[in-house]
């Protein structure tokens, strides 16, 4: 589903050239769940931003779905983006100006999608992660975990075969971080989603398929 | 999308509340000059019914001689200009020559039917002067002038308030209750006295021989090649003839300059406040833009790593600034809008249309160049940065 193959990423500026990722190899089959761990500034955000084309190798191949992409436009990453993968991050990113709703229906925006059919899918989506009783609300009405299952059922709302998580039990308490983890667990079990987690948590990591370890930039586990 | 935006612009009504009451603001005062503009231009492109240039209007004010003498002076002088090889027709006229700024307006009528009117004392030659045609009928002969019969020629303003769609020629009017009868001989399309600018209303020319105030200007068409010299020699000559009386010489594009100023000064002063203030409005957009878009880096990544494209968050920003100058332009037509629903200056209802969708296209064009930059900025933002700042 996903495949790297001798990526590397390197950030210059004038005076000063950072190796943020070294050689990494990875293949994460269909319907595998598998989490990403290391320091801080190993490269972990770096390689989950690639794999979710939101930036790209210095070096290297990226193929998503059998697709190597170093090829494609900003069109299609894109629609690549918003037809096959799926984000949910640490800090939640929700819209604050947006109803519950209004947050989980935003990449169906981009799709061709008519609005009823938009709020069918979102209702659905929320239904999933138990918060169809908050359609209405606000993102600064919910808790941490709420925001966190708004984020999940926006991620999920399109069907996207990958899921990728940055650390998405980083800014929540152990509870709320397990049920997230149940809910992430859950979609990898009933819908085969491949989901990419990095975390900083050995027990969170250890409920997944597959663990790979990053040390300054390259892959050691 | 739109509804989306409509509904995002919504939940952050009260940070756009200002930017909105500047838009609806601007709107109303680009509306004002808008249609000053239109009215201005619907005149302007009217003909204006006559030719002012090479036309001289020379004024002469009687001081204390009587009819016996100043009369058969006028007519020596008269005979003088159209001797001159540099003249080609002179007439008599009143004193409200075009573009003098003067006017005499009297009520017309015929068989119950009126029309307040600017009155014109001429003689037979007023129309060659101005090269004038008639559209119906002829200009007054002549021997009707020689004769002082009592004959009118009407611009189609006049035939219309009075006749209708009948035919004017030969009909009798009046210009007091009981008082005499004048025969239209002719009638004229426009004939814009205060020029160019000035709505088409209607005029009547009557005979000046048979109208007691006679004649106190004459209008005097020379030859291109007219100068200076023969302009000197003319005013020395027509002092000699008519004595005692004081003679000015204006040209009627002198005139026509003085007039236009009229009109124009209060345009250019109300366009170039309204131009300071749709800067501001510009400036405005821009700053709050820019400010939205430093505020918002992380909605944008956001939205970048849903399916959002380069073009697609520009048209987003743009498209949201167009959806907030929509709102403030909503209220605006409301209001501009019952100007002439409730016919508040008499104008042509075609004026305030045109004027509110040139203000709308105009502010629409103002608000997408002005967000255009700084959309382009939020377009560049790399998602990957800003999805994990803190």
């Amino acid at each position: 589903m996903i495949s790297l193959q001798q990526v590397e990423k390197v950030y210059r500026t004038k005076t000063v050239e950072t190796l943020a990722l070294n050689n990494i190899n990875l293949h994460v089959d269909k319907g595998e769940f598998l989490s990403i761990m290391g320091p801080s500034g190993c490269g972990k955000s770096t390689l989950l931003n690639i794999i979710g084309l939101l930036d790209e190798p210095s070096k290297g191949e990226v193929a998503i779905a059998g697709k190597p992409v170093h090829n494609f436009r900003d069109k299609e990453l894109a629609r690549l983006r918003n037809e096959k993968i799926g984000f949910v991050f640490q800090s939640f990113h929700l819209i604050n100006d947006l109803s519950v709703a209004d947050n989980v229906e935003l990449p169906l925006l981009y799709r061709n999608v008519s609005a009823r059919e938009r709020r069918r899918l979102a209702e659905e989506a929320l239904a999933s992660v138990g918060l169809s009783n908050r359609m209405r609300h606000f993102p600064g009405q919910l808790s941490g975990g709420q925001k966190q299952r708004v984020a999940i059922a926006r991620a999920i709302v399109g069907r996207p075969s990958i899921l990728l998580a940055d650390e998405p039990t980083g800014n929540l308490d152990s509870v709320m971080g397990n049920e997230v983890m149940d809910i992430l667990l859950g979609l990898n079990r009933e819908h085969a989603t491949t989901i990419v987690m990095v975390t900083h948590d050995e027990g969170m990591a250890h409920r997944t398929n597959r663990l790979v370890r990053l040390f300054d930039g390259s892959q050691v586990q | 999308m739109i509804k989306h935006l409509i509904k995002l612009i919504w939940n952050k009504k009260r940070s756009n509340f200002l930017l909105t009451t500047e838009i609806f603001v601007s709107f109303l005062v680009l509306f004002g000059v808008m249609s000053l503009m239109f009215y201005n231009y619907g005149n302007y492109s009217e003909p204006l019914g006559y030719q002012y240039e090479n036309v001289w209007a020379v004024y002469y004010s009687r001081q204390d001689a009587p009819d016996s003498v100043y009369y058969p002076a006028l007519d020596r002088a008269r005979q003088y200009l159209a001797g001159q090889q540099e003249v080609e027709a002179v007439s008599f006229t009143s004193y409200n020559t075009p573009y003098s700024q003067t006017t005499m307006r009297w009520n017309a009528s015929y068989e119950g039917r009126s029309v307040t009117s600017e009155m014109i004392a001429v003689d037979e030659d007023y129309g060659r002067a101005l090269d004038i045609e008639a559209k119906e009928g002829r200009w007054m002969s002549p021997a009707e002038v020689a004769t002082a019969e009592r004959v009118v020629v009407l611009n189609r303003q006049a035939a219309e308030a009075l006749f209708g769609q009948e035919p004017a020629l030969g009909k009798m009017i009046t210009f007091e209750e009981g008082g005499l009868a004048w025969k239209v001989v002719g009638v004229l399309g426009n004939f814009k006295l205060g020029g160019e600018f000035q709505v088409p209303k209607a005029v009547i020319f009557l005979n000046h021989k048979a109208h007691d105030h006679r004649a106190d200007a004459m209008l005097v068409k020379v030859k291109p090649t007219a100068g200076a010299a023969f302009e000197s020699s003319m005013l020395k000559e027509l002092s000699r003839i008519v004595k005692g009386a004081n003679i000015e010489l204006s040209y009627l594009t002198g005139q026509r300059r003085t007039q236009h100023a009229f009109t124009k000064v209060p345009m250019i002063l109300a366009g170039t406040i309204c131009g300071f203030l749709l800067l501001n409005v510009g400036l405005g957009l821009f700053g709050v833009l820019w400010f939205a878009i430093r505020k918002r880096r992380e909605e944008i990544g956001l939205r970048r790593a849903l399916g959002a494209t380069h073009t697609g968050i520009l048209r987003h920003f743009v498209g949201e600034a167009a959806v907030i100058a929509s709102f403030g332009m909503l209220v605006g037509l409301f209001f501009a809008l019952q100007l002439p629903l409730l016919d508040v200056f008499g104008l042509d209802k075609q004026v305030y249309f045109q004027a509110a969708a040139a203000s709308v296209l105009f502010l629409l064009l103002l608000v997408v160049v002005c967000a255009f930059y700084p959309s382009r900025q939020a377009a560049r933002i790399q998602p990957a940065r800003v999805l994990h700042e803190e």
